[in-house]
């Protein structure tokens, strides 16, 4: 039986260029998420989450990487060194393969162009390729693209594979940086919020987006991986069959995850929860958790601090997770006061110790998509 | 040959690992063509995709409204699925959540992204659409597909160059093989600017097909000749 086990991670946010600064910016309860006039993303003030471009490009120009790359592709092969580092996984190895998630990637390019990148960069296939050829990768990198769930099924097949005996080690790293593109649509949505989004709050109106990227390194090697232990119990996707952009009101998709991973057990010690602070997609989760009985279980959603980060999304959360196991710490859901989900759920309004052992990540999209998956840390033997 | 066991829902379910699953049927669309396993039918096809996917859609008899609300790229994946799927009844065979879908295409949503993107391009002219948005994600036709046939497994859609055969093969087999997943939809659908390909393949498990059947990349790249 093969494991796979966490090496290592990088998270570059609005809230810092490493997990550590990030976490840290979480455990003091600071957001990310600031109300400006953004003329590059849209003609009005609204609140985003990110990422300081200076502090890019001189950890761009650190690696020499500063022009002939995007910055999407900056921030994959920033997070992807970050990763490495102090990890003894060898990525120009055969048994090593990454996996790149990303809703649009290079998108801007469509619209802004003055550097002149072949527009075949736009090609999501494309930017993996890029990526691949940096770091001298043997194996063509794997995209995933499935809107808000892309992070998690890519953490999840990055598992698969390895435990399939595939590959020995897989580097899953996920990015989305905001773009008018997807400003505009979420906004003719009419589902952004006016003010810093408040997951499952009663008065939440709408998310907040935000500039995310991050990378983690998986091996089924557990002397390379990092201690603690952490590994990948399994995952599940579904799909609810029921609406391509509108949650489903039963929950269904994202129920059959939850009931798929958990069968019946009440084994786990916090969700770390999509919660977008959409009135309906909240209301979703609370439904599909409350269908599994977990509606006692600590949850939580760090949208508040970052912002939807898309299709980093999964990945970024999921560190977060990692960090709360390693420290036995449950962080807060910012922006949340009041419950006001159709279901009562037991949202975690302060960060508090605790045991934290076994943890379920969810994801839902649309297209109608629900992912989920379980980490879980061995105790020392 | 190795045996492997695995335990779901307090249950062992234990076999031979071989290659057991089969490619039990596929559809085309290419210009002008619609085929199946059993069956081919000629479209006129002249420049003009749109009235192209509207013949094969009326060709099927079906009343599903919803279908010329959908972009291009949904229309070409649904209609693929339609084919391959009318007589099939997934429904009696499979519970919702034992059919995976697996998608794979070069452009990802492109063509539309470009649609969505022209409307944002001037100041004046601004008018970004939900229902134009919506379809920027490659992941949406296997929305579309589920809620047409009442799919609720596992759904990956994955961007790759090439469709790369030999991958998902293997891929779907270890996902039949190792998770609750009795059958999966492999599809392949892109859309660019007129140019096109769509193909889905049913991969459903059986102890009884001819060697050409049995799922493998080289069938599967096979049947797309």
């Amino acid at each position: 039986m093969r494991n796979s086990f966490i090496a290592g991670d990088s998270i570059i946010t609005s809230l810092g260029f490493s997990t550590n600064e990030n976490f840290r910016n979480l455990i003091n309860g600071n957001t990310g998420i600031k109300t400006g006039q953004y003329d590059y993303l849209y003609p009005e003030e609204f609140p985003a989450s990110l990422i300081d471009r200076k502090r890019l490009e001189e950890h761009a120009a650190g690696l020499g990487i500063n022009n002939d790359y995007t910055a999407f592709e900056q921030l994959l092969i920033i997070l992807i060194t970050d990763a490495l580092k102090n990890v003894t996984v060898d990525i120009t190895s055969p048994r090593t393969l990454i996996i790149i998630s990303t809703t649009k990637g290079n998108i801007d390019l469509l619209k802004n162009n003055p550097e002149g990148f072949d527009s075949e960069r736009v090609h999501l296939w494309k930017s993996a390729q890029i990526i691949g050829n940096y770091f001298k990768s043997p194996n063509t990198p794997l995209v995933i693209s499935n809107a808000c769930i892309s992070g998690i099924l890519a953490l999840n097949t990055a598992g698969r594979l390895i435990k399939w005996g595939k590959y020995d080690n897989v580097v899953v790293a996920g990015a989305d940086i905001l773009s008018e593109f997807v400003v505009s649509g979420f906004q003719s949505f009419l589902s952004l919020s006016k003010e810093v989004c408040r997951p499952f709050d009663k008065d939440r109106t709408g998310l907040s987006l935000g500039d995310g990227a991050a990378a983690v390194v998986l091996t089924s090697d557990e002397k390379t991986a990092e201690k603690p232990l952490i590994e990948i119990v399994t995952g599940s996707g579904s799909n609810d069959a029921n609406h391509i952009s509108g949650p489903s009101r039963t929950g269904e998709g994202l129920y059959i995850v939850i009931k798929d991973i958990l069968n019946g057990s009440r084994d786990i010690d916090f969700i770390s929860a999509h919660g977008t602070a959409t009135p309906y997609n909240d209301d979703m989760e609370s439904v599909a958790l409350d269908r599994n009985g977990l509606n006692d279980i600590p949850v939580n959603s760090y949208k508040g601090y970052i912002g939807h980060t898309l299709g980093a999304a999964g990945i970024i959360e999921s560190i977060f997770c990692f960090e709360s196991m390693r420290r036995d710490l449950l962080i807060k859901t910012f922006g949340f006061e009041n419950p006001g989900t159709v279901k009562e759920i037991n949202v975690i309004d302060e960060n508090k110790p605790a045991a934290v052992n076994r943890v379920l990540k969810t994801a839902s999209g649309f297209g109608g998509s629900n992912a989920a998956i379980l980490f879980e840390k061995k105790r020392k033997v | 040959m190795p045996l492997f066991c695995l335990k779901r829902n307090g249950k062992s379910k234990c076999g031979i690992m071989d290659n057991k699953y089969i490619i039990s049927d596929y559809s085309i669309i290419g210009k002008g063509v619609v085929k199946t396993d059993r069956e081919r039918f000629e479209f006129p096809y002249e420049d003009d995709d749109g009235k192209f996917f509207k013949n094969i859609y009326k060709r099927l008899e079906i009343d599903y409204p919803k279908f010329y609300k959908m972009d291009r790229l949904s229309k070409l994946a649904f209609l693929t699925a339609e084919y391959l799927l009318k007589d099939k009844n997934l429904p009696e065979k499979y519970a919702p959540d034992e059919v995976a879908m697996i998608f794979s295409n070069s452009n990802s949503s492109l063509d539309t992204d470009i649609k969505h993107n022209n409307s944002i391009l001037r100041k004046d002219k601004y008018f970004p659409k939900p229902a134009v948005f919506v379809y920027t994600l490659p992941n949406i036709l296997m929305g579309e597909i589920s809620i047409r046939h009442i799919i609720r497994g596992e759904n990956t859609f994955f961007i790759t160059e090439k469709f790369d055969t030999v991958f998902f093969a293997d891929y779907v087999i270890n996902l039949l093989n190792k998770t609750k997943h009795k059958a999966c939809l492999l599809g392949r659908a892109d859309y660019m600017e007129g140019e096109f390909e769509s193909v889905l393949f049913l991969i459903e498990q059986s102890n009884n097909a001819p060697k050409e059947r049995l799922m493998t990349g080289d069938n599967l790249m096979r049947l797309l000749d």
